[in-house]
C-alpha cells in the first residue's frame, strides 16, 4: 500500500504546475477516417494532434484556411465542433530491444496482451535516409536459407530485394523463412560466443493483410523460435486506412534503431501494394489530386523515402545495416504495373515469382530470367561463390533450351547433357516451406552438383537425395560443413573431404 | 479561378469593409453588407454567406477571448485578465467571462487558436494522464 502511496506522491511532485499555451482548432468536417480543422494555426506538418477521448490524429493537409488530419483510431465517438489539440510532438513510436518478440500497432502500442512495453526509447516515425557520406557498399551476406535464392540472387546486408509475384505464389513464405534462417542463425551464433557475431533482427510489417493470415505468421515464427527476434507490426485490412499507411514507417523507425545502434536488421513490407491502396484512400479523402490509376502524384516519393531508409552504414558510424524485403503483388505477372514498376526502380534488385512454376511444383517458383540482385556475388560467402557461380546461367540456357527442345526428335550429346544438369538442378533447387538450409550445406549441396555427384541419380529422385545428403551431412559430412562454416571458404583440403563424404554418402545411397 | 476561390476573395474584401479603424468588426456595418447582399442578390450568395461567416466568425476570435473560470465573476480578475492579454498581442481586446464548475479553480481563456490555461482540472487531468 505504501509503495502505490509513495507513487503517486512521486507523480504529483514531478508534475509541471505551470500554466499551459496549447494550439486548437475545431473539427469542422469528419469523414472515412480524415477531419478537417478549423483552427491549429501553429501545426506542423506530420504533427500528432490530439482529439477528444484520447483519440490521436496526424495533420497531413496544411492548406489555407483548415488542417486536413487522419485519425489513428475509433471516430465513432468524435463529431463536429469537438475541440483537436496539437501536441508538439511528430508522431514517434517506440523503439529498443524491448520490442523484440512482441505484436505492435501502427503506433507501437502493444496488441498481443503481453503487457505494456518496457522501453523508455522512441523515435519519430518520418525520418530522413542516411546520406551518402555515412553508407557502405553492401558486402555482408544476408542468409535467407533458400538455395534458389541463395545462389542466384544473393541478398546482403543493408540490400533492398524486392519479392514480387502474382497471388498464392510464396511471396511471403520466401520472407518468413528468411526470418526463420535470421533466427537459427542468431541461435548458433550466440551458442559459439563468436564475439564477432552479429546477429541479425528482423521486424514484419504486415499491411492491409487479413487477420487470420497474421495470426498465421505469428503462430509459424512462435513454432519455429524465431519470435524472440522478431518485432511484428500489424495494420490488418480492418485497420483505418491512416494506420495502414503509417505502418510501414513505424517498423522502419523500429528497425533503424538497430541499424543507427552498429546493430544489423531485416524488415519485410508485406505488402506495398495495399500500401499504396491505403494511400491512395487517403489522399482521395484529403482532395489531393489524383494522377495514374488515381494514386497521387507523390506515390513515388512514399515508397522512395521509405525503401532509401534501408542502408549499410561504414565503420564510422557504427557498421550497422537495415536489409528490406518489400513485397508486391502483381495481378497476371504483370510486373509493367504502375505500383511494381516504381517499387523494382527503387530496390536493389528483385525476386519474381511465376504462377507456372509454382503451379507445377517447382516451389519456391523464383523465375531465373526475372529475377535479379543488383549486388551480386558480393553478398555471397566465398565458398558458396566458387560453386553457384555458374549455376544461374546453367539454369538459364536450360530454360531456353527445354523450350526449344519441344520441337527436337533427336538432340545432340551437349544439348542433352545441359537438358540433364538443368532438371537436376531445378529439382535440386524444390525445398518446402518453412525449413531453410544452412549456408555450409547448401554449399556442399551445391558442390556435389558441380562435381557430378547428382548425375547418377534419377531426376525424380533428386529431392530425395538432397534430403538424405542433408542428413548424412549434418552427421558424418559435419567436419567439411564446419570447415566452411568457420572459414567462409572451399579450400583444397575442404573439397577433398567433401569428396571422401559423397563418395561414401553414394555408396549408402544407392 | 474557380467559383468558391473568387468568393473567398470576396468574402474577405467585405470582412475589411466591416471594421472600424480598431480592426473590430462593426456590426452595423454587417448589417448594411447583408442588407446590400439581399438587394442585389447575386449569383452563389449562399456559398458566398458561408464564406463572410467564416471570415468574420476568424476575424472575432482575434480580438474576442472566452474566459472560463471556476469561481464567480470579480471585475479585478477581468481587469487583470484584459491587462496581460492586452500587453501580450499589442491590441485592444474584448474579453466574455463564463463562469465554468467543471473548472474546479482557477481559469482557461481562449483567444485566437490558442488556450492559456491554469486550472485544477486540467492539473488533474494531467495527472491522469500520467498514470496511464
Amino acid at each position: 500500500m505504501s509503495s502505490i502511496t509513495d507513487l503517486i506522491r512521486k507523480e504529483i511532485e514531478n508534475l509541471s504546475t505551470d500554466a499551459t499555451r496549447t494550439n486548437v482548432g475545431t473539427i469542422t468536417t469528419l469523414a472515412d477516417g480524415v477531419a478537417k480543422v478549423d483552427g491549429l494555426s501553429k501545426v506542423m506538418f506530420n504533427e500528432m494532434v490530439e482529439f477528444p477521448n484520447n483519440i490521436l490524429g496526424i495533420a497531413l493537409n496544411l492548406d489555407e484556411d483548415s488542417v486536413g488530419c487522419v485519425l489513428l483510431g475509433n471516430t465513432s465517438s468524435l463529431k463536429e465542433g469537438d475541440e483537436v489539440r496539437t501536441t508538439g510532438k511528430l508522431l514517434s513510436v517506440p523503439v529498443g530491444k524491448a520490442l523484440l518478440g512482441r505484436v505492435v500497432d501502427a503506433v507501437g502500442r502493444p496488441i498481443d496482451d503481453k503487457g505494456a512495453i518496457d522501453s523508455d526509447l522512441s523515435s519519430p516515425v518520418e525520418k530522413i535516409a542516411p546520406g551518402i557520406i555515412p553508407r557502405k557498399s553492401v558486402d555482408q551476406p544476408l542468409q535467407t536459407g533458400i538455395m534458389a535464392v541463395d545462389s542466384m540472387v544473393p541478398i546482403g546486408r543493408g540490400q533492398r530485394e524486392l519479392i514480387i509475384g502474382d497471388r498464392s505464389t510464396g511471396k511471403t513464405t520466401i520472407a518468413i523463412d528468411t526470418i526463420i534462417n535470421q533466427a537459427k542463425i542468431n541461435k548458433q551464433g550466440e551458442k559459439s560466443g563468436d564475439p564477432d557475431f552479429r546477429a541479425v533482427y528482423c521486424i514484419y510489417v504486415a499491411v492491409g493483410q487479413k487477420n487470420s493470415n497474421v495470426a498465421r505468421t505469428i503462430k509459424i515464427l512462435e513454432e519455429a523460435g524465431a519470435l524472440e527476434y522478431v518485432i511484428i507490426v500489424s495494420a490488418p485490412a480492418a485497420d483505418n486506412p491512416a494506420n495502414q499507411y503509417l505502418a510501414p514507417y513505424s517498423g522502419c523507425a523500429m528497425g533503424e534503431w538497430f541499424m543507427e545502434n552498429g546493430m544489423d536488421a531485416l524488415i519485410v513490407y508485406d505488402d506495398l501494394s495495399k500500401h499504396a491502396v491505403a494511400y491512395r484512400q487517403i489522399s482521395l479523402i484529403l482532395k489531393r489530386p489524383s494522377g495514374r490509376e488515381a494514386y497521387p502524384g507523390d506515390v513515388f516519393y512514399l515508397h522512395s523515402r521509405l525503401l532509401e531508409r534501408s542502408a549499410r552504414l561504414n565503420e564510422n558510424s557504427g557498421n550497422g545495416s537495415l536489409t528490406a524485403l518489400p513485397i508486391i503483388e502483381t495481378q497476371m505477372g504483370d510486373v509493367s504495373g504502375y505500383i511494381p514498376t516504381n517499387v523494382i526502380s527503387i530496390t536493389d534488385g528483385q525476386i519474381f515469382l511465376e504462377t507456372d512454376l509454382f503451379n507445377k511444383g517447382i516451389r519456391p517458383a523464383v523465375s531465373v530470367g526475372l529475377s535479379v540482385s543488383r549486388v551480386g556475388s558480393a553478398a555471397q560467402i566465398k565458398a558458396y561463390k566458387k560453386v553457384a557461380g555458374k549455376v544461374k546461367l546453367e539454369l538459364a540456357q536450360f530454360r531456353e533450351l527445354a523450350a526449344f527442345s519441344q520441337f527436337e526428335s533427336d538432340l545432340d550429346a551437349s544439348t542433352k547433357a545441359r537438358l540433364d544438369r538443368g532438371a537436376r538442378i531445378v529439382e535440386m533447387f524444390k525445398q518446402g516451406a518453412y525449413s531453410p538450409i544452412p549456408v555450409e550445406v547448401q554449399s556442399a549441396i551445391m558442390w556435389g552438383m558441380q562435381n557430378d555427384f547428382f548425375d547418377s541419380v534419377a531426376v525424380q529422385d533428386i529431392q530425395r537425395a538432397v534430403e538424405s545428403l542433408k542428413e548424412y551431412l549434418s552427421a558424418q559430412g559435419k567436419e567439411a560443413c564446419d570447415e566452411i562454416y568457420n572459414s567462409g571458404k572451399l579450400e583444397d583440403s575442404t573439397a577433398q573431404k567433401l569428396r571422401v563424404a559423397f563418395e561414401d554418402w553414394k555408396r549408402t545411397f544407392a | 479561378m474557380t467559383f468558391s476561390s473568387k468568393h473567398k476573395r470576396l468574402a474577405k474584401s467585405l470582412l475589411h469593409l466591416s471594421l472600424n479603424e480598431e480592426g473590430h468588426i462593426v456590426e452595423s456595418k454587417i448589417e448594411e453588407i447583408l442588407s446590400s447582399l439581399r438587394s442585389s442578390n447575386p449569383t452563389g450568395l449562399k456559398s458566398l454567406l458561408r464564406y463572410f461567416y467564416t471570415e468574420v466568425r476568424r476575424h472575432e476570435y482575434t480580438y474576442h477571448a472566452v474566459a472560463e473560470i471556476g469561481c464567480k465573476d470579480d471585475p479585478s480578475i477581468t481587469n487583470s485578465i484584459v491587462k496581460r492579454l492586452e500587453s501580450n498581442i499589442g491590441k485592444n481586446i474584448k474579453l466574455t467571462v463564463i463562469e465554468n464548475p467543471q473548472i474546479i479553480s482557477g481559469c482557461r481563456i481562449r483567444l485566437k487558436d490558442d488556450v492559456y490555461e491554469d486550472s485544477l482540472q486540467s492539473r488533474l487531468q494531467k495527472l491522469e494522464k500520467s498514470f496511464h
